[in-house]
């Protein structure tokens, strides 16, 4: 009688279902800490994909600044002004120093004899 | 007790399992039913709707020499919610932003539910890195920078009337800035974004994005080399001749296309504040004037088409003075006998009212329409008029005698260039283009230029009787030798009209004077007017063979260097030259 008593009152560790619930609790707890992580990584790589678009906006920005410049200089106007001013001097080409090509010179067949010979055409008609 | 503890244990169990229930079901109404209306207010709250600006697109000559570009600037705002010491961010931002302290201060003191407050436009990008930069290094916040672009002309007053300016909002208002608006504008993007607390961007929560389409490029028929001969001869003949205005325009005249087009007074396009609503007109297209004799190429090129003369046919010009309908009609000199060739080389009025008699009424107004008058020309160019021609059942007893000499009828420069063009493309009236192609940010051509013949106006056959008789023109026997050009064949014919006093008949003494031409007469390369309105010489001097002929004379030898045209004329020092070696030879 008391033996069976005893057997009554005592709890058999059930290995199975503590293993199970112990990776069930395991899991849903990395599960849960691997939202939060991933959350926070993504939040993460947000604030970066932002730093690394205001970072090319600024490039952008400083080279259409720059560019802008640089055909400013480059202007015609400017040129000119400069031209006028003496910054920069124009040496006119003398006409022996231009050679004109003349037309390409065709065979019978019809095919190309020569290229094309630079000729003074202006002094050639 | 066992059975008390049987009925609570139930009892508790439902009510949990009620109360659970209960929260369950709020969380699938929250969740599921009212989710739209929840997700709506919530994006309500802290999602915007960011622009994401286009960049407006660049205007090019056809060279590819940028004309109109862009740069990007700032609109510094204020928000008062995010300021906290208004005095020491004026303190900061001032200097940099070009204000006034005080002032600046006044305007950040804001209430903390104003949260957008525009302090400054334009301000520009290179002062925004270091106004930011100073900002953060004093943990000063409540300053906003929007992203915004200025428009930048690098060439000033150059083509300024051809290429117009923007409006406070970015439209262009003249113009290809306003004619090409749909193209050079693009399309704004946009992304709903959501914010935290301190007003950062949650990238992860990025709504739907449309990226911006920016503006199209948009490439000129104009070549900056020829605009640049152009305007320096104009800007010239403005500061010495002290004109009320000038304009001239040079066009090519098998393709229509405009190579170059400059008017004077003008103005600077990065300053158009200062500019004073005379200098901004394009004279060229919306300015209209009595041509005078160069019109007489459509009563001569309508005789001749018509067969109604012949380029050697006698036309009597009685002695220079014609009385018809009870007026006088006068030529400058006397002539007998004129061929039809003779009437346009010497500028005959009397010749050329004859011819248009010839013709009649009805048929000299066909003519003119023809040519091109009356009707807008189609250059995409905003504001262009169609100037002023009567039709016939309107005119007085002597307009058949005054129309041929180009009064009584009111012409733009650009139908005068145009109508030029018709005897240098051996009868083809060509429509002005001045839009060479339209080219997309990845390359796609949108548009590109064709020539378009609007009609055939004569035959080609009396277009070169014309064209011969307008060589003659440019001759010692003509009236606009100065327009000759050393090396080359000039056609043209000169224009002297009295001015027209806007409160009606003529402002004696005043004169408009004008020359159009082309060359080389036999392939012409372009056709150019030049037109001076009330240019102060001397009496004697006031006529277009005398201002108005150098100046082309000018612009023609420049254009021929740049253009490397093959002069087929011999020079006056050849001709000395061959007559010195004559003579040594004749000599024994």
């Amino acid at each position: 009688m008391n033996n069976l008593r005893r057997k009554q009152t005592t709890n058999r560790v059930e290995i199975k279902p503590l293993v199970f619930w112990l990776l069930a609790a395991t899991f849903a707890t990395l599960s849960g800490l691997g939202f939060v992580h991933i959350k926070n990584q993504q939040h993460i790589v947000g604030n970066q994909t932002r730093d690394v678009e205001r970072q090319i906006t600024e490039l952008r920005s400083v080279n259409q600044v720059l560019v802008a410049q640089i055909t400013k200089l480059t202007s015609r106007s400017s040129l000119q002004r400069r031209l006028t001013d003496g910054f920069i001097a124009m040496v006119p080409i003398r006409d022996h120093a231009i050679a004109r090509l003349g037309d390409p010179v065709m065979n019978r067949e019809g095919t190309l004899q020569g290229t094309a010979s630079a000729v003074n055409a202006r002094f050639s008609q | 007790m066992r059975c008390n503890s049987r009925k609570r244990i139930p009892i508790a169990i439902v009510a949990v399992g009620l109360v659970y229930s209960l929260f369950c079901a709020r969380l699938v109404d929250l969740q599921i039913f009212k989710h739209p209306e929840y997700s709506a207010i919530a994006a309500q709250k802290n999602s915007i709707r960011q622009t994401i600006q286009a960049r407006r697109g660049t205007i090019s000559d056809r060279t590819g020499e940028v004309l109109a570009a862009n740069i990007p600037t700032r609109t510094v705002a204020a928000d008062g919610s995010l300021i906290q010491d208004p005095q020491k961010l004026a303190a900061l931002a001032a200097p940099l932003l070009e204000m006034d302290e005080a002032e600046l201060a006044a305007k950040l003191t804001l209430p903390k539910d104003r949260k957008y407050v525009v302090i400054k436009k334009g301000f520009a990008e290179e002062k925004f890195h270091e106004l930011r930069r100073i900002l953060q290094a004093n943990k000063q916040r409540g300053l906003l920078f929007e992203e915004t672009s200025a428009r930048i002309y690098p060439n000033g007053e150059m083509l300024a009337h051809v290429i117009g300016f923007l409006n406070h909002d970015g439209g262009g208002i003249q113009g290809v800035e306003r004619t090409m608006e749909d193209f050079l504008r693009g399309k704004d993007g946009y992304r709903y974004i959501e914010r935290d607390r301190t007003g950062r961007e949650i990238v992860v929560y990025r709504g739907q994005e449309e990226a911006p389409q920016n503006g199209a490029t948009v490439e000129l028929t104009i070549d900056m080399a020829m605009q640049a001969i152009l305007e320096e001869e104009l800007e010239n003949t403005y500061r010495e001749l002290k004109p009320q205005s000038v304009v001239a325009i040079l066009m090519h005249p098998r393709t229509g296309e405009i190579l170059a087009m400059a008017n004077r007074p003008s103005f600077d396009l990065n300053a158009v504040n200062q500019a004073k609503p005379e200098q901004m007109k394009n004279r060229a297209i919306i300015d209209i004037v009595e041509p005078g004799s160069t019109f007489k190429i459509v009563a001569i090129g309508g005789g001749l088409n018509e067969g109604s003369v012949k380029a050697n046919s006698q036309i009597f010009c009685e002695g220079g003075r014609y009385h018809y309908g009870g007026r006088v009609l006068r030529d400058h000199h006397g002539y007998g006998n004129l061929s039809v060739h003779d009437v346009l080389m010497k500028s005959s009025n009397i010749g050329s009212a004859k011819i248009a008699m010839l013709l009649g009424n009805q048929r000299f107004y066909e003519y003119i329409k023809r040519f091109g008058f009356g009707e807008r020309s189609g250059v995409e160019l905003p504001g262009e008029v169609s100037g002023i021609v009567h039709p016939p059942h309107r005119w007085s007893g002597i307009s058949i005698t005054r129309i041929p000499m180009g009064h009584e009828v009111a012409v733009t420069p650009i139908q005068m260039v145009r109508a030029m063009g018709v005897i240098a493309n051996g009868g083809k009236l060509m429509k002005p283009q001045i839009v060479r192609s339209v080219k997309s940010e990845s390359g796609e051509k949108l548009y590109e230029f064709r020539p378009e013949v609007t009609r055939q106006v004569i035959s080609a056959e009396a277009a070169h009787e014309v064209n011969l008789a307008l060589i003659d023109v440019v001759s010692p026997k003509g009236t606009a030798s100065l327009a000759k050009v050393a090396g080359f064949q000039v056609a043209g014919k000169t224009g002297t009209a009295q001015r027209v006093d806007p409160k009606g008949g003529y402002t004696p003494g005043k004169y408009v004077v004008s020359f159009c031409g082309y060359m080389p007469a036999d392939q012409p390369e372009f056709v150019g007017l030049v037109i001076v309105d009330d240019p102060q010489t001397s009496a004697g001097m006031n006529y277009g063979g005398l201002v108005a002929a150098p100046i082309f004379s000018r612009v023609g030898e420049k254009v021929a260097r740049y253009l490397d045209l093959q002069p087929n004329q011999p020079l006056e020092s050849e001709i000395a030259q061959l007559g010195a070696l004559s003579e040594r030879r004749l000599t024994p």
